[in-house]
């Protein structure tokens, strides 16, 4: 996400992931740390409802985690003069009971061993998995809205609002705008 | 969560330092037991080895060290 300072980048950011998970929740708060959030040059993290799960309505009982890391860059052309570019992200949907299902996760510079995009499938997916919630799939990089589809479309979550496609295609095109990485 | 956030911005709540510890100490509490000053130091420590190591760690000791630009 770009802009013409650094607090407009961050707003430009952060609007988008509110606006994206509305689709879902029309009650969740994005949460951020205020004036620093925006300072270039340090780690910063966002997160819906301050990195508690959001509440998903539908056939079942569904919730949703999201964060990302971040920080803010000078950046040249479409991108910049400032933009916002991803540390690392997770998103992960629990059951009922907090059991994780599924989480997407990239998180290059946290003092893991697994540095590429992956998939986790969790103790909450209600099938015997031997140790395979141990395992990390590869994946490419994955967005917010790819998982709010996935959830939409997939797990039954009903949206709150009826244009949810078109929101999360413009969310989406705003985010591959301005991405560096191409995956 | 009300009481912990400082100002809202539509739909942003904006926290201090000093409210983002508390955050992730609720969420140390809650999913490790442990205080977030105390993830804060096992996580300096190198005391969880690799974070995202689901044979060694639940879930919740990456998803909280996510959430270390909210006390730094």
């Amino acid at each position: 996400m770009a802009g013409a300072s650094p607090y407009e980048a961050f707003e430009e950011f952060r609007r988008s992931i509110q606006k994206a998970v509305s689709c879902v929740n029309s009650q969740a708060h994005l949460w951020a740390v205020n004036s620093n959030g925006y300072s270039p040059g340090q780690t910063h993290a966002v997160t819906p409802e301050g990195g508690e799960p959001v509440n998903l309505a539908g056939e079942r009982t569904l919730r949703l985690t999201s964060q990302f890391d971040y920080h803010i860059e000078k950046a040249e052309g479409k991108r910049g003069p400032w933009k916002v570019t991803t540390e690392a992200y997770q998103h992960s949907l629990e059951d009922e009971n907090g059991l994780e299902i599924v989480a997407y996760q990239w998180h290059p510079r946290n003092a893991s061993a697994y540095t590429l995009p992956h998939l986790h499938i969790g103790t909450g997916i209600g099938a015997s998995l031997g140790g395979i919630h141990k395992y990390h799939f590869p994946t490419g990089r994955v967005s917010l809205e790819d998982v709010l589809g996935l959830v939409i479309r997939e797990f039954g979550v009903e949206p709150v609002r009826d244009d949810w496609e078109d929101v999360l295609r413009e969310t989406q095109a705003g985010y591959e705008d301005t991405r560096t990485w191409p995956l | 969560m009300e009481d912990t956030a400082t100002s809202e911005n539509g739909r942003i709540r904006e926290l201090s330092r000093e409210q983002g510890r508390e955050l992730l100490d609720r969420q140390a509490q809650r999913y490790l037991n442990v205080s977030g000053d105390e993830f804060i130091r096992r996580w300096d420590a190198g005391e969880y080895g690799d974070p995202d190591d689901r044979s060694e760690n639940p879930p919740a000791v990456m998803r909280l060290g996510m959430l270390l630009p909210f006390v730094r």
